[in-house]
């Protein structure tokens, strides 16, 4: 696998015709011409954090745990990527 | 998109709803403005709990109680037998026209169950589906509207439109992509530190490389340091001498053993002398790498720095003591036992602004200090001086040094908590002071003797020993650059895989963020001409302009009147009075109806004009009639309003004559007894009021006769077009069958007396001379004058025919049909055929 890429250039624009949830989705299409690794990863970890939670320390937990499981899965293709 | 319409709402054992084995039972129509008018304590308020607690789960009234109030006990009506609330909503969908039965339960536990007896799977979720800013709204809705900080403004305007997922959406990229957390989150310094004690290592180690290479070969080993060339050279370099060929031929430098050639050698002669000797270079050595180097001056002055800071930190702050304060109030503040943030729990006093804020400031005094201290501790953790200061004391023999072994574990305790001063920092540059001094002693000491064990040694031994030192040294030290290299190579590709997500997220965010602004901003402009005509239409007031204005990159939001009487851009709270200012709330939220709704087709409007004179009612009434409300608007919304004024009432009366509305009136005798729509009413009460009486009961049955004598009264009102005094909506309710009766005998007189009368002789003289005297005797001296004269069951069943009796005086006969049929009359002068 190539090292990864910036983001596309074409903007990203919400459709007001369709539901929010159809508009994410497109949002990570959009993300996914350029690294579709990437893109999947961060709809995981948006996904986990949804709801958001309103105290401050739980929201603090749910993001620390979160971005370990992503830094887990950066290395997880680093590795991949070495023994390539 | 599936739209979800109510077809029938059924409530029994819900807060003032008793209605035990008979629910109250509430048919709507799609196809036409739904109202429901009800007196005080008729069991109004309950329908929209109801609603509320089958879509969102919660009756705010009693989630906003204070905790004593043991709120949870009054869900049920506390007087239903089986404690047991039950809510069943029937809906229809748009555009399959599915019908759907959702039934809420709450039990005596409080358990909420949810489950659907026509079999639909997950009704919780088409309730949750149902749930939005505009479904259920009251007065409050909007007070809180115009009353909210602008943040929660802007977070309820989202939610109208229907943004409120990507706001939240934001937030959370927003929360991934901070740099100042993501960087500790995935454990970037841990790598980043690792990686330059590796390079610093690595740089140490091409130090001896380039030394011991000299050293062996002459000769000054090539840039950039290639480990197999270089080892090759050192192996080259050794193998000509015999003693120790056969221990280097045909190998790599990584697998040679040292100490074998150390063996062979000490086996030669004047083994113990040279192991002495090796010692004592190694030491030299050892000893000379603690010199110190420059970059320690710059590391000392950030400490130093970050030191003083920490000190003025901490004097801002007023101790430990008050930082556990203020930890106990903020809990405190922020539980359910302290409703109001305005009153300090310390001494019950009344303060200006809310305590909240203050106390969180000042801990974030103590937020800081604890931030520098954790800079403080890293930079004395990384610091070379550190490390220098703890290898050169593990090094000399520090008993001829007095007191530093005591100042640097104290000073390294305090540095690692991040609690030391400049002071201690002072105290430990006077250790390293005399530890410079006594390491220089040190190595003089063993040069000393080392040149003594040199003249004992043969020079070709002497010189064999050094460059087999050498050698050892440039084996292991390529030995280390080898492994650190991988390791630095494996280091990089993660910090490198971090940076890149780090980038990815932040320009994720970025574009999100900005297609959300865009959005926003194109929604809120789109709802401006909507919200601006429904409130001038409300208002009447053309000089009066309101605007929203978004605060750009966040989600505020504010209410401002572009023109207010020729002034312009100001502030809409500060000077529009509350019902104006409720005026607004109503456009906007009107106008997110007409633009926007979600899977609720309908909605549910509560008392929301209880600010307004009679005038602008009427205003909001036809704004919501003509612009939102089915059937005027073909795809508009299912309006249900529900209301206690008796002037609007007169509004919703009228219109239901048409076919565009469908009025109902509930009564009843909540909370102990049945709630009822009106319509069903007046047969139902007749045949309760006769069963009591029968029975020989008279308290139970007065209530239900001045109801039914109300309803009839006003039956032949209305239906005979009898004109009544505009307020008598108003009067004394205890007074208002006697007044009812007034106001038809008024208009019958005057009729009579102008010659117009339709009413025949009979009926005429029947109501002027016997119903409504006997009516007036007996009843209004009983009942509304409260006296104590004692009236026999057979006595209020006579009351009870005589207004049958009454009420038929207004009726004749129709022979239109073919057959003979009782009709009212039109008006008191006409009848409503030519018969």
């Amino acid at each position: 696998m190539s090292k990864p890429q910036a983001t596309h250039d074409e903007k990203f624009a919400i459709d007001p015709e369709l539901s929010a949830v159809e508009n994410l989705r497109r949002f990570y299409e959009h993300l996914s011409a350029s690294n579709p690794e990437y893109s999947r990863l961060l709809e995981s970890a948006v996904a986990s954090m949804l709801p958001l939670p309103e105290s401050g320390s739980e929201r603090s937990s749910k993001r620390v745990a979160v971005n370990r499981q992503i830094a887990a899965k950066l290395d997880e293709s680093s590795s991949n990527l070495k023994k390539q | 998109m599936r739209q979800f319409f109510i077809e029938e709402i059924s409530i029994e054992g819900f807060r003032g709803i008793n209605n035990e084995g008979d629910p109250l039972r509430l048919k709507l129509r799609r196809d036409a403005v739904n109202s429901v008018f009800a007196r005080n304590a008729q069991g109004k308020s309950s329908i929209f709990e109801a609603l509320s607690f089958a879509i969102r789960g919660v009756v705010p009234k009693l989630e906003d109680a204070h905790a004593s109030e043991s709120a949870g006990q009054y869900y049920a009506n506390r007087f239903h037998s089986k404690g047991l609330a039950e809510i069943t909503l029937t809906l229809v969908s748009e555009p399959d026209e599915n019908r759907v039965e959702i039934r809420v339960r709450r039990d005596r536990a409080g358990n909420r169950v949810v489950d659907s007896p026509t079999g639909t799977s997950d009704p919780e979720a088409i309730l949750k589906s149902l749930d939005s800013e505009i479904t259920l709204v009251d007065h409050h809705t909007f007070q809180r509207f115009v009353e909210d900080s602008p943040l929660e403004r802007g977070r309820t305007f989202s939610g109208l439109l229907g943004l409120g997922f990507y706001s939240e959406v934001r937030q959370v990229l927003e929360v991934l992509a901070s740099k100042r957390t993501l960087s500790a989150d995935v454990g970037q310094p841990a790598l980043e530190t690792e990686l330059r004690m590796i390079m610093e290592s690595r740089s140490t180690d091409e130090q001896t490389v380039r030394a011991a290479h000299r050293h062996l070969t002459g000769t000054d080993v090539e840039e950039p340091i290639d480990i197999s060339a270089a080892g090759l050279a050192a192996v080259s370099a050794l193998c000509g001498v015999d003693l120790i060929a056969p221990f280097l031929q045909g190998k790599d430098f990584r697998e040679i053993s040292w100490d074998e050639i150390k063996r062979a050698i000490r086996s030669e002669e004047h083994g113990q002398q040279q192991s002495h000797l090796l010692k004592l270079r190694q030491r030299i050595e050892d000893l000379g790498r603690l010199e110190p180097v420059a970059e320690e001056v710059e590391e000392v002055e950030v400490l130093r720095r970050l030191v003083s800071e920490r000190s003025e930190a901490l004097r801002n702050t007023r101790g430990t003591g008050f930082k556990t304060l203020y930890e106990v109030m903020d809990q405190l503040l922020q539980s359910e036992e302290w409703k109001d943030p305005q009153i300090c729990p310390g001494c019950d006093s009344r303060l200006e602004a809310p305590l909240t804020d203050r106390v969180r400031e000042r801990l974030a005094e103590f937020s800081i200090v604890n931030e520098l201290s954790t800079k403080v501790s890293a930079e004395w953790r990384e610091g070379k001086w550190r490390k220098r200061l703890q290898e050169t004391s593990s090094q000399i023999d520090v008993t001829v040094v007095p007191g530093v072994a005591e100042v640097l574990e104290l000073v390294g305790k305090k540095a690692s908590a991040g609690e030391v001063e400049l002071g201690d920092l002072d105290a430990l540059a006077e250790v390293d002071r005399r530890l410079e001094e006594a390491r220089k002693e040190a190595i003089r000491i063993a040069e000393k003797e080392r040149a003594e064990v040199e003249k004992l040694l043969p020079p070709s031994l002497v010189s064999l020993t050094e460059q087999v030192a050498h050698g050892e040294k440039l084996g292991s030290a390529l030995k280390r650059i080898e492994n650190a290299e991988a390791r630095a190579k494996d280091l990089k590709a993660r910090l490198d895989a971090r940076q890149s997500w780090a980038d990815f997220v932040e320009e994720a965010t970025r574009q999100f963020a900005e297609a959300e602004v865009k959005n926003s901003t194109a929604r809120t402009l789109a709802l401006e001409p909507i919200y601006r005509a429904t409130y001038a239409a409300i208002t009447r007031h053309p000089e009066i302009v309101p605007a929203l204005r978004k605060v750009s990159g966040k989600e505020d939001l504010r209410l401002v009147l572009e023109n207010f009487f020729g002034l312009e851009n100001v502030s809409a709270g500060a000077l529009l009075s509350e019902s104006y200012r409720n005026a607004l709330a109503i456009s906007i939220f009107l106008g997110a109806a007409v633009e926007a709704r979600g899977r609720a087709g309908f909605i549910i409007l509560d008392d929301i004009t209880s600010s307004f004179d009679a005038g602008h009612q009427f205003n909001v009434m036809e704004v919501i009639r003509t612009k939102l409300a089915r059937p005027v608007v073909a795809k508009g919304a299912q309006v249900v309003i529900l209301s206690h004024d008796g002037v609007i009432e007169k509004y919703f009366d009228r219109l239901s004559d048409g076919g565009g509305w469908n009025h109902q009136r509930i009564q009843g005798t909540p909370p102990r007894g049945t709630v009822y729509l009106q319509a069903d009413g007046p047969d139902r009460l007749r045949k309760q009021a006769e069963s009591f009486l029968n029975a020989g009961q008279i308290d139970p049955a007065e209530p239900l006769i001045r109801q039914y004598l109300e309803y009839k009264l006003q039956q032949v009102i209305r239906n005979v077009d009898i004109a009544v005094p505009f307020d008598l909506a108003a009067r004394d309710d205890r007074k208002m069958v006697q007044n009812l009766l007034n106001a038809i005998t008024k208009s019958v007189d005057l009729h009579r007396a102008g010659g117009k009368l339709v009413l025949s002789g009979s009926q005429s003289d029947e109501l002027e001379k016997a119903l409504v005297p006997a009516i007036v005797a007996n009843w209004v001296s009983h009942y509304e004058t409260g006296g104590t004269k004692i009236f026999t069951p057979y006595m209020l069943l006579g009351v009870l025919d005589d207004v049958d009796k009454l009420a038929d005086c207004f009726t004749y006969e129709c022979r239109c049909s073919g057959g003979v049929q009782r009709r009212q009359y039109r008006d008191l002068s006409s009848r409503r055929c030519k018969c």
